[in-house]
C-alpha cells in the first residue's frame, strides 16, 4: 500500500487520483461518510416490501445524479436492523407500510444501532397525512417523499442530506 | 334505502370520483410515464386475471381493487422496471404497487379523512376464476381506464 502512494515518475495527477481513491477506501472502511460523499460514492439502504419499488428507488437515485457504489435492499424494518449491523451506508429510503416492522418502527429503533446513529433516513411512501409527515420526521427522519414520486423530487429531498446541490 | 341515505351515497360518489380518477392518473403517468384515458364504463368489460387489492379502515372503511388482463399487468410491470418483468411474482407486486399508490393518493387528496384513514399492505389475485365479495356495501365507484389501449379498471368500495 505504501509503495502505491509513492509519487509516480511524471504522474502528479495520477499520485493525486491514488491518493483519494486510497483515502477513499479507507474512509468507506472507518465509515467516514463526509468523505465518501465527497467523492460521490454513494452507499444505500433501501427499505420496502415490494421489490419492484426498491428497484424504482434505486433507478431514482442513480437519475437524480447520485453515483451509487453500493446498494443493499431489505424488505421490512428488522431485516434492515440486521443489514445495518453489518453494512456501513450513507443514505436510507425507507417505506411505512411494511410486514413485521413499518418504517416509523424502524425509525425509532434505528439508535439502537451504534453504527447507524446518524445516517440520514428519508421516507418514501403513500402514506402523506400531516400527522404521518410529522411523527416521522419527530422520530428521526430527515426527509419526506410521497409515492408517486419523481426522479427530481428525489432529488430535491436526497443530494442535500449528501451534501450535493439539488 | 331512506331518500336522504341515498343522496349521500350519490353525493359521495359524485363528489369522490373526479379525485379518483385524478389519483390514478397521476400514478400512472408518473410512475410509468403513460398517461391513462377513462372510458366509458358500460362500454368495457375487463376481464381480470390479475386483481391488486388495498383495504381502507378507519374514517374510510372499504377496499380499492385494481384489475386487467395478465398482457396488461406485465405491460404495467414492465414500465415500471424500465425492463422486462422476470416473474408472475414481480408482475404481481408491480400492480399491487400501483394499487397502493392509487389508494394513498386518493385518501391524501381527501382533506380531513387522510388522517383518520389506514391501509393495509396490498394483496394481489392472480388466475381469473373467482368473484371477489366485498363486505363494503355503500358507494362503488368504479373507473375504466386505457392503458395503450388495454383496459384497466379501477374500483373503490366503501362501506356506507
Amino acid at each position: 500500500m505504501r509503495g502505491y502512494l509513492k509519487p509516480r515518475r511524471n504522474a502528479a495527477d495520477e499520485q493525486f487520483v491514488s491518493r483519494d481513491s486510497l483515502r477513499y477506501a479507507a474512509c468507506a472502511r472507518t465509515r467516514d461518510v463526509k468523505w465518501c460523499v465527497i467523492m460521490n460514492k454513494i452507499r444505500a439502504l433501501i427499505i420496502d416490501d415490494s421489490s419492484v419499488m426498491r428497484k424504482i428507488v434505486e433507478r431514482s437515485l442513480r437519475q437524480a445524479g447520485v453515483d451509487l457504489e453500493k446498494v443493499w435492499e431489505a424488505s421490512n424494518g428488522a431485516e434492515a436492523l440486521i443489514s445495518l449491523q453489518s453494512n456501513a451506508v450513507d443514505i436510507i429510503l425507507c417505506d411505512i407500510n411494511m410486514p413485521v416492522m413499518d418504517g416509523m418502527e424502524f425509525v425509532r429503533q434505528v439508535s439502537t444501532v451504534k453504527s447507524a446513529r446518524g445516517i440520514p433516513i428519508v421516507m418514501i411512501t403513500t402514506e402523506g397525512s400531516e400527522s404521518h409527515v410529522v411523527e416521522a420526521l419527530s422520530s428521526g427522519a430527515r426527509g419526506y417523499i410521497r409515492k408517486p414520486f419523481t426522479p427530481d423530487q428525489v432529488k430535491e429531498h436526497v443530494l442535500p442530506l449528501l451534501g450535493m446541490k439539488s | 334505502m331512506s331518500t336522504d341515505v341515498a343522496w349521500a351515497k350519490r353525493s359521495h360518489e359524485e363528489s369522490w370520483r373526479p379525485i379518483l380518477g385524478l389519483a390514478i392518473e397521476e400514478v400512472f403517468e408518473i410512475m410509468l410515464g403513460c398517461p391513462v384515458e377513462p372510458v366509458s364504463g358500460e362500454a368495457v368489460v375487463v376481464r381480470g386475471d390479475f386483481t391488486a387489492m388495498v383495504g381502507l379502515a378507519g374514517a374510510l372503511c372499504g377496499v380499492l381493487t385494481v384489475c386487467c388482463e395478465a398482457t396488461t399487468a406485465r405491460k404495467i410491470a414492465n414500465a415500471m422496471l424500465g425492463d422486462a418483468a422476470d416473474s408472475e411474482g414481480q408482475v404481481a407486486d408491480a400492480l399491487g404497487e400501483i394499487c397502493n399508490m392509487i389508494t394513498g393518493n386518493f385518501k391524501n387528496k381527501l382533506a380531513g379523512r387522510d388522517e383518520r384513514c389506514l391501509l393495509s399492505v396490498p394483496s394481489v389475485v392472480s388466475g381469473g376464476e373467482y368473484t371477489l365479495h366485498s363486505l363494503a356495501d355503500g358507494n362503488c365507484i368504479e373507473i375504466i381506464v386505457k392503458l395503450e389501449e388495454c383496459p384497466v379498471s379501477v374500483r373503490l368500495q366503501l362501506q356506507g
